[in-house]
């Protein structure tokens, strides 16, 4: 995996791991790679991932079965979803917000944009 | 103990195919030396030993100058890889302790060295014997010891070791020559045979000269009194081999503490 | 696993290359040995394993003085130097000679290490070119099951597909009884294998802590300004790159050829927050 240059590379795996599980891949209830298994593929040091995984137990997106392995929670996609709205409230919209602000774009605009944006990607 | 084997096997698998071409090297020099030197029957200059038998005039010197270049060769190869670093740091890192690799290589350099080279020179020299023996077993030439005309059955290595009695009080040497080279192969990082050469050359030349000198200036102004007590001549036969023994051990000792030492 | 009390050493009386250095190091961690040219790294490492002794202070490396060189340590300790050498033999009468020496060597887990690096089980040492002797030191090393796991520049002619498999094989021999220690110049190869930073300089450590700890204690970012709150910054593309304290409990990803520079240009700096 490429990693980006921004953010810590413990999140940039949380952000894989909850991408497989949002996808499907990884489904509830289901055994997710050890820590080891995901740390070669990787190919980062195990501690990081570990820090990973502690992260999402945390947020309750997978838990620890003692002696068998971590396994995705069945609210898994419920959590994901939470947990991204805090961190893009808390990292991305402040800086939308100030381009907002900065370039005048009124909310009547904003919507407009949005709602064409939804159609065009999502056909919803 | 099981460890010590595990190291013998090691040096074997790592060292063991340049030993024996080494040895090969060594067989092909010794034949050629014996080829070169077959008797011409001829020439009738025998020397006889004690023992009624012709000795091969060639046999002794070419023994013991080869012999001493081949055991020297073998001591100063042995900690050679020590000189580089990249083998030097292999050689550390092994797991066996520096008295392990110590004997090792006491038993690779020395004792192996002197016993191969033995084997080697006598089975040519066997070979050659049976065959120049065979080719002259007819002949017959005067004994000077004795007067008589004698068969020619030439003398063995055996025999020519033993000719003389002072030849006893030599047989430290090898081992003596094995542990100068052998120090010398963990001395020095380059160059170990011709530096150890050098500077054993050196250090004799500086003894002969002050034994000389001091020996000059203790027997100044006094005569000579002739000796042929055999007791005398033992007595410093005696102190020259215990002496080379010694010394042996004591060089044995340094290149312990030198290979313990050793760093990269 | 490791602890180093007021090391001295230096190759002559007046260059010394550490004064009074003292450090531990624990199992479980990937150690990332960074350091100039000359900062003293490989002399480092030979001083845990051995190979150089101490002018003064005290090495304990898994409870034996390395200086002994007993074999129970020396069974216990993968040391991969910068510059090796194999003799010209075949792989398996290599392993016949050296594995036995290792009472936990493991076999299987070396097939599956020369597999992993492209290594036929039956070549000649002597025919395989730099990289893939390199791959299998490595490879044998780490299949001696040695708790400590000593590497100097480990990455230096290895191709780009060997690297990465290199990455992979160091996350899978991370374990929690194992101690590794790399020492490197390449610090993209490894960035992200290393869990905890140890900067030599100025013959003492500059910095040792956990890239956890510094990515608390420290953001690294690309701005367009420099102001004072930066410690350090070099220019980019778009601006600079920039160190500077963590005020905003940012999880910013760590740069480590950024820390390196800067703490060699900034070390005053840095100093009251790692202590």
């Amino acid at each position: 995996m490429e990693f980006r240059d921004n953010k810590a590379i413990y999140l940039q795996i949380a952000e894989y791991v909850c991408e497989h599980i949002l996808l499907g891949k990884w489904k509830a209830d289901e055994k997710v790679p050890s820590v080891r298994e995901l740390a070669v593929a990787m190919e980062v040091n195990p501690n990081t991932v570990m820090r990973t995984y502690e992260l999402l137990q945390n947020k309750n997106i997978i838990n620890n079965k003692r002696g068998i392995g971590f396994f995705v929670d069945e609210a898994a996609t419920a959590n994901i979803k939470s947990y991204r709205k805090q961190q893009f409230i808390a990292d991305e919209l402040p800086v939308v917000f100030r381009n907002i602000y900065l370039l005048n774009i009124g909310f009547d605009e904003l919507e407009n944009q949005y709602k064409t944006f939804v159609k065009e990607n999502f056909n919803a | 103990m099981n460890r010590f084997g595990l190291l013998l096997k090691r040096q074997w698998l790592e060292f063991g195919k340049i030993y024996l071409m080494s040895l090969v090297v060594l067989a092909g020099i010794l034949i050629g030396f014996y080829f070169f030197n077959i008797p011409d029957f001829n020439r009738s200059l025998y020397r006889w030993d004690d023992h009624g038998h012709v000795q091969l005039g060639f046999r002794l010197p070419t023994f013991m100058a080869i012999g001493f270049l081949f055991i020297t060769i073998e001591a100063s190869a042995y900690f050679s890889a020590f000189g580089q670093k990249p083998k030097a740091i292999m050689e550390l890192m092994t797991p066996a302790s520096a008295t392990e690799k110590f004997i090792c290589a006491i038993v690779f350099s020395t004792i192996l060295s002197i016993i191969s080279y033995l084997l080697i020179f006598y089975v040519i020299d066997a070979f050659f014997l049976n065959y120049i023996n065979e080719l002259w077993h007819n002949n017959k030439a005067t004994n000077y010891n004795t007067g008589q005309l004698t068969p020619v059955v030439f003398s063995t290595l055996f025999d020519d070791l033993t000719s003389e009695r002072e030849f006893k009080f030599l047989f430290a040497l090898p081992f003596f020559f094995s542990s100068i080279f052998l120090l010398g192969s963990i001395y020095f990082n380059r160059f170990h045979y011709i530096k150890t050469a050098v500077s054993v050359t050196a250090l004799f030349a500086f003894i002969i000269f002050i034994t000389i000198k001091f020996g000059s200036w203790v027997t100044e102004g006094k005569s000579r009194v002739n000796s042929s007590n055999l007791m005398e001549k033992d007595f410093v036969f005696t102190i020259f081999f215990w002496s080379s023994v010694a010394l042996s051990l004591i060089i044995w000792l340094i290149t312990y503490v030198r290979l313990k030492e050793k760093e990269v | 696993m490791i602890e180093i009390n007021n090391l001295n050493f230096g190759y002559s009386k007046h260059k010394p290359l550490f004064k009074n250095m003292s450090m531990r190091l624990s199992n479980g961690h990937i150690y990332g040995l960074l350091g100039k040219n000359g900062a003293g790294k490989s002399t480092l490492l030979k001083n845990l394993a051995g190979l150089v002794y101490p002018q003064g202070g005290q090495l304990n490396v898994m409870g034996f003085n390395p200086s002994k060189r007993q074999p129970a340590l020396l069974s216990q300790i993968c040391f991969i130097p910068e510059e090796f050498y194999l003799p010209p033999v075949k792989i398996d009468s290599y392993l016949k000679a050296n594995a036995p020496f290792y009472p936990n060597f493991d076999h299987e887990y070396l097939a599956t290490l020369l597999k992993e690096f492209d290594i036929p089980a039956s070549n000649k040492l002597i025919d395989m070119s730099y990289g893939q002797k390199k791959k299998f030191i490595i490879a044998f090393g780490l299949a001696t099951q040695a708790r400590l796991v000593i590497m100097d520049e480990p990455t230096n002619g290895l191709d780009i597909p060997s690297k990465a498999q290199f990455r992979k094989i160091m996350a899978s021999a991370l374990t929690d009884e194992r101690c590794i220690i790399i020492s490197t110049h390449q610090v993209r190869d490894l960035d992200n294998l290393i869990d905890t930073v140890i900067m030599l300089d100025e013959n003492d450590v500059a910095l040792k802590a956990s890239v956890e700890e510094i990515t608390t204690k420290l953001a690294f970012k690309r701005v367009k300004e420099i102001d004072e709150s930066i410690f350090y910054a070099e220019p980019s593309l778009s601006g600079y790159n920039a160190v500077m304290p963590n005020y905003h409990h940012e999880e910013s990803k760590l740069d480590m050829e950024l820390l390196f520079n800067a703490i060699l240009a900034e070390k005053t700096k840095f100093k009251p927050l790692f202590n």
